[in-house]
């Protein structure tokens, strides 16, 4: 039995094309794949330095009564576990006041003296850090993110 | 258009769009890769840094016997950076007493020098670990500067902390 072209099945000429039309529907997933990956590690990294800087703070604002409050040696320690990342490197010397953090001071830390679930004196310090500026994808993952991370620790002096 | 014609479209299109679509999916891996290094040195580093802390002078104090020397630093590091190469880790150790280096990190396997040293190591006293990874792959192709694979381009993490014991 011979087969009849049916006739909506595309010619030659319909089907030229169609490889850069499936090309152009499966680029996007892939730029967010890409950009996605190379955002998630910043972000990743960023996360685990602020964490670190918050506790590295507490332990040392944790040393004795009289540093618990101590914000501008806190930040300090807070600058030293995120000089890697390009908005802060090694020239930047202080941090803001509060948690206000702008993209030319993105680090504020600060140290408040507070008591324990023990009821035993602690210190506590609050990191917050603006990310630098990376590449967003609209309705999912932002371009930035502010992470603040806050640890108290019992009072050792 | 004939059957021939068309399988040469085929191949045109798919030398075209083919191309860019293999670099992406390499592309993609390869910084998947790279930001799990990346990751694995920032918490490596802060590790280590964490481990020297709990090891400074009372370590030597009422007959402990926990004093670490700096191969003890190195395999600490070793142990906590499964994502990375060892032969392209650089790791710099710094106290009191000045920086210690070691290029790649193995190269400290066998030192066996106290760290932190014995004079600096009170409680309260700051060290420093400082790594460097250098990152080989793909990806360093897309770099302008860098257009060449075998170049590199290098990451870094940094923590200092206080000695707490």
């Amino acid at each position: 039995m011979r087969l009849q072209k049916s006739a909506g099945r595309p010619n030659g000429h319909g089907r030229r094309g169609s490889s850069i039309i499936e090309f152009s529907l499966l680029l996007p997933w892939y730029v967010f794949l890409f950009v996605g990956s190379y955002d998630y590690g910043f972000f990743s990294y960023s996360l685990i330095a602020t964490q670190t800087a918050a506790s590295v703070g507490a332990n040392y604002c944790a040393s004795n009564s009289t540093t618990t409050t101590d914000a501008t040696t806190a930040c300090g320690y807070a600058l030293d576990q995120l000089r890697n990342m390009p908005n802060v490197g090694y020239s930047m010397t202080s941090c803001g006041s509060g948690t206000t953090v702008t993209s030319t001071v993105p680090l504020a830390v600060t140290a408040s003296s507070v008591t324990g679930p023990d009821g035993s004196p602690a210190a506590s310090v609050t990191v917050t850090y603006l990310t630098p500026k990376l590449i967003p994808i609209p309705g999912l993952l932002p371009g930035q993110l502010t992470i603040s991370r806050t640890v108290k620790m019992p009072v050792r002096g | 258009m004939g059957r021939n014609s068309r399988r040469g479209n085929a191949l045109i299109e798919f030398t075209l769009l083919g191309v860019p679509l293999l670099f992406m999916t390499i592309g993609i891996v390869a910084v998947a890769l790279d930001m799990w290094e990346y990751h694995n040195l920032a918490y490596s580093t802060e590790a280590t840094a964490r481990y020297i802390t709990v090891h400074g002078a009372s370590c030597s104090a009422n007959s402990n016997s926990c004093t670490i020397k700096v191969k003890d630093v190195a395999a600490f590091f070793e142990s906590q950076s499964m994502a990375l190469n060892r032969s392209q880790v650089i790791v710099t150790l710094t106290d009191g007493s000045g920086a210690t280096t070691c290029n790649p990190v193995t190269a400290c396997d066998a030192n066996t020098a106290q760290f932190p040293n014995a004079t600096y190591n009170s409680v309260g006293s700051d060290v420093t670990v400082k790594a460097t990874y250098i990152l080989k792959n793909p990806l360093a192709m897309y770099w302008p500067p860098n257009r060449d694979p075998a170049n590199d381009f290098n990451v870094a993490a940094t923590s200092r902390q206080r000695i707490l014991f």
